[in-house]
């Protein structure tokens, strides 16, 4: 049999709250570990960002360690950078690098251009709708 | 006119306390060595099964020398096997805890809610894939009120351990850590360094400290695994943040006075 060597990804996960709603680090590196299971990626344990809100220095981290692995796993999209010139550079360090960010949550998998637009377009979708703020 | 005294704590309390405010940490030698002693065996015992080997008569150089039996892809699946094990041990946390109840009852209280799993960290020699970057726990979403136990299963200096930063140059360093927004831990790392403390912690001592001050560990560059168990205590009644009661922390030692209040109901039933 031949041995498949599984792609290596570190976890990404946030003290803050996401889309306004808690979520207990261990449910999150559940979902990350479970997508991990399911996409035969070999994980290496979360970091996990940092409480400040408008920190990204974690994910910073996680970016400089590309070069070591394959990609990284985040527990979510909505946990990426709000401003979009600091959320681009991110997205090109993927690119660049060759690399793949996962978002578990949405199952969803970044590495190409045409990724990156799905991804800012989700983003703008949410926040068109979480502006309209309808009354039902 | 005398001054009334308002700090009641006895000469030793407050010795330790202050060496505590002052330093961030207490190293301390364990209140129960035979309960370390045990879970140190089991957690030996553990991995050895999960390994499939004998397990040697002499334990802590079994530990130390875990790295001839495992690799970096196959040390993470053990570590789950053996945190799994050992939390089902229903003595655990009660011998955990035993280890520096007095510590605890005199530095953070004794109505205290303890973390419902004792993690486990293991390092390889060299092993660079599952390291602690720097963080205050607090940063994590824990509470500010907590204190960590750290608990070296084998001797532990230099790399083989931890750092920590006291309070004096934390607060320093934590006025500007925002000028490495668009940095990584290691620029704050590289940052700390020279004001850094790594406590020596040979087997059979603990060390407590404040989640405020940041923390972490680096390369293991000893020729000997790094094995330490850590969990999170705070006072019942203090401010919690992200970690709650129930998912996170569970009640330890709850005293009467405190089970009167949080069953009391003020009579009801009276009209205007």
């Amino acid at each position: 049999m031949n041995d498949v060597v599984k792609p290596v990804c570190r976890g990404y996960i946030t003290a803050r709250h996401i889309r306004g709603s808690h979520v207990p680090q261990r449910v999150q590196n559940l979902v990350v570990r479970d997508y991990t299971q399911r996409n035969g990626i070999d994980f290496r344990l979360s970091e996990v960002e940092y409480l400040m809100p408008g920190c990204y220095i974690m994910l910073n981290s996680v970016i400089a360690e590309l070069p070591h692995i394959d990609g990284i796993v985040a527990y979510s999209l909505f946990m990426m950078p709000k401003r979009r010139a600091r959320r681009m550079n991110a997205w090109q360090s993927f690119i660049d690098s060759g690399r793949t960010l996962h978002f578990a949550v949405e199952n969803f998998a970044l590495s190409t251009a045409t990724d990156i637009q799905t991804a800012e377009d989700i983003l703008a979708i949410d926040q068109t709708s979480e502006a309209a703020d309808l009354p039902f | 006119m005398d001054v009334p005294v308002t700090n009641m704590l006895t000469a030793a309390e407050e010795a330790l306390n202050q060496t505590f405010l002052s330093d961030g940490y207490l190293v301390v030698p364990v209140e129960n060595q035979a309960g370390l002693d045990r879970i140190r065996d089991c957690v030996a015992e553990l991995a050895a099964s999960h390994l499939k080997i004998d397990l040697p008569n002499d334990r802590q150089a079994f530990l130390d020398g875990l790295h001839q039996h495992v690799d970096v892809p196959g040390l993470n699946d053990m570590r789950l096997a053996v945190i799994n094990g050992m939390n089902q041990q229903p003595w655990l946390r009660a011998t955990y805890f035993s280890l520096v109840r007095s510590v605890l009852d005199q530095v953070v209280g004794n109505e205290l809610v303890m973390q419902r799993r004792i993690n486990l960290s293991i390092q390889l020699p060299e092993d660079d894939s599952s390291l602690l970057p720097v963080h205050a726990d607090v940063w994590d979403g824990d509470s500010a009120y907590e204190v960590v136990v750290w608990v070296p299963l084998v001797d532990c200096f230099k790399t083989k351990g931890m750092y920590i930063l006291p309070p004096t140059p934390n607060d320093k360093h934590a006025a500007t850590l925002s000028q490495y927004a668009d940095g990584t831990t290691e620029d704050i790392y590289h940052a700390i360094e020279p004001d850094l403390q790594w406590p020596d912690l040979p087997y059979g001592k603990a060390m407590v400290f404040s989640q405020t001050l940041m923390h972490g560990n680096r390369i293991n560059e000893e020729p000997e695994t790094r094995w330490s168990m850590n969990c999170r205590f705070k006072s019942m009644f203090s401010p919690y943040a992200d970690k709650l009661p129930g998912e996170f922390f569970e009640p330890v030692t709850l005293r009467a006075a405190s089970r009167f209040g949080l069953d009391y109901k003020l009579p009801s039933g009276f009209e205007e």
